[in-house]
């Protein structure tokens, strides 16, 4: 029998970790584009 | 009771219901922040002029080849960590090694500010080499066993995306301290002190978001729909374990390291060497400051290529990938001093880029290989132990390249353009040796399998411990 007492990660909380990771990781990504863009220039 | 044993691994067991996509974002949170050890160098200036504030003062200012000796130790302790500490990782799990890890790697940074306010090179040393070295090392092998044993459908993916997190970290490392300084900056001061300060405790409020959100599977979890590989028939994945200390008793163990030494060789002894490298390829095509742009380019594609190959490793097997890395590899470095001859900057900005990606994968796919080849018992473990090829690589890339490169120049009058082409073709012929390594692992020996009680929250082992049968790669 499956147990339906079982509290499930609600998806707000895994977006919101993400959000903690991916925020930091594109300020760098971002910072690090507009310096490779010079190669381009 | 202990105040901190919420950090023992019987309190990390996940609950059921626990979403396993929250343990990525943990792992992610220690390694954006350790990864800021491959942007130390944008300290080496500033703590050149300490005192001079304007400028070097010599016999006063610390010099740059006094400065640069952090950046080693913090890397030879990196290895030294990662090896010593993975067993007990694999004792006391992983929140409590994350938290370890944070106490280093941000007490380093302050005992670095210490060093700057007395200005004693000493502590420094201790601080961000030492003991950040220390954080750094436990910090990279934390999370790994943790994201295989969550992820037994994707393992390559999952260990993919927190060593990701580690080449982010450099491209958020570098204008983080570079924001930070100039924020702090005054007439009398260069703001390093207070910038050390800063980022010690950014990076220790995000490195706890990861100790606390980091659970381990219970022993019976596994993913919903999921068929063990026992049903898969994959020679080169074990159903069986290994203990640390019996792989390195075994050639994989070994084959393996030369793999990851040979792979880490080439590309770093390129990544350290790459501005002047593209400047005086092409003289007068390429200023300064696109060289600096050629070097983001790669930190990019190095960042990317961990993603992307690791992930494409669960498709096509992680011996295969490694052939790819290998053999492209070697074909592309055969490539580029004829590129450069040539003076096609177009296609020479793009075969490094590939080749940077692959060097990325290299270090994102290895967790997984590992897992293969010695099961999860204790794969963090194992891995920690492989690190130590990392540590001897950053050491011989550079080396290599920039001895090479001196000796043309000087002993041989070779003019600088042509100067990097026997090192950049050595490259290549280490990335041969190591393909013939990869080509030589083969599945190991059931006589080294573990036969002793099941690990604490590791599934149970099939009865009989055993490879399936079936392709070769």
């Amino acid at each position: 029998m499956e147990n339906t007492n079982i509290k499930k990660t609600s998806a707000a909380t895994i977006a919101i970790a993400w959000l903690v990771v991916t925020i930091p990781l594109l300020y760098g990504i971002y910072y690090t584009a507009l310096k490779a863009l010079a190669l381009f220039q | 009771m202990s105040v901190l044993s919420f950090l023992d691994r019987d309190h990390t067991i996940a609950p059921p219901g626990y979403s396993r996509w929250l343990v990525p974002p943990a792992a992610l949170a220690v390694h954006l922040c350790i990864g800021q050890a491959y942007s130390l160098s944008v300290f080496s200036l500033p703590l050149s002029k300490l005192i001079g504030i304007k400028e070097y003062v010599p016999g006063q200012d610390w010099d740059l080849t006094t400065t640069v000796w952090i950046f080693n130790i913090a890397f030879v302790f990196l290895g030294l960590s990662a090896a010593l500490f993975g067993k007990w990782l694999e004792r006391v799990g992983p929140r409590k090694a994350m938290f370890v890890s944070a106490l280093c790697f941000c007490g380093g940074f302050m005992i670095s500010a210490l060093g700057v306010y007395l200005h004693i090179i000493w502590l420094l040393y201790l601080g961000s080499g030492v003991l950040g070295g220390i954080g750094l090392g436990l910090g990279y092998i934390s999370p790994v066993s943790t994201l295989i044993k969550w992820f037994p459908d994707r393992p390559g993916m999952a260990t993919g995306m927190a060593i990701m997190g580690f080449g982010g970290g450099a491209l958020i490392g570098s204008p983080l301290a570079d924001n930070l300084m100039k924020f702090y900056a005054t007439p009398t001061s260069v703001g390093v002190l207070q910038t050390f300060v800063t980022m010690g405790i950014i990076y220790f409020i995000l490195m706890m978001f990861g100790v606390f959100t980091v659970r381990v599977p219970a022993a019976d979890w596994k993913p919903e729909g999921y068929t063990p590989p026992v049903k898969q028939g994959n020679a080169m994945i074990t159903s069986a374990s290994v203990t640390a200390d019996e792989a390195i008793k075994t050639p994989q163990f070994y084959l393996l390291w030369l793999v990851l030494f040979l792979n880490v060789t080439a590309g770093i002894g390129i990544l350290a060497q790459a501005s002047p490298l593209i400047q005086e390829m092409f003289p007068g095509r390429v200023t300064a400051a696109a060289a600096a742009g050629f070097v983001g380019l790669l930190s990019l594609f190095n960042l990317v290529g961990r993603f992307f190959w690791s992930s494409l490793s669960d498709i096509i097997g992680r011996k295969y990938t490694y052939m790819v890395y290998l053999g492209l590899g070697c074909a592309l470095y055969a490539l580029v001093p004829s590129l450069g001859s040539a003076g096609n900057l177009v296609l020479f900005v793009v075969t490094f880029c590939v080749i940077l990606s692959m060097y990325g994968g290299g270090f994102a796919t290895i967790p997984a290989y590992l897992r293969d080849m010695f099961g999860t018992h204790q794969v963090g473990a194992i891995h920690g132990r492989l690190l130590t090829a990392w540590s001897a690589a950053a050491i011989a890339g550079p080396s290599i390249v920039t001895y090479l490169r001196d000796y043309q120049i000087k002993s041989l009058g070779v003019a600088p353009k042509d100067a990097y082409s026997t090192a950049i073709y050595i490259m290549a012929g280490l990335l041969v040796i190591g393909f013939i390594s990869n080509l030589l692992v083969r599945p190991v020996d059931r006589s080294h399998y573990y036969k002793g009680e099941t690990a604490p929250n590791v599934p149970p082992e099939p009865e009989t411990a055993r490879v399936q049968q079936g392709a070769t790669v």
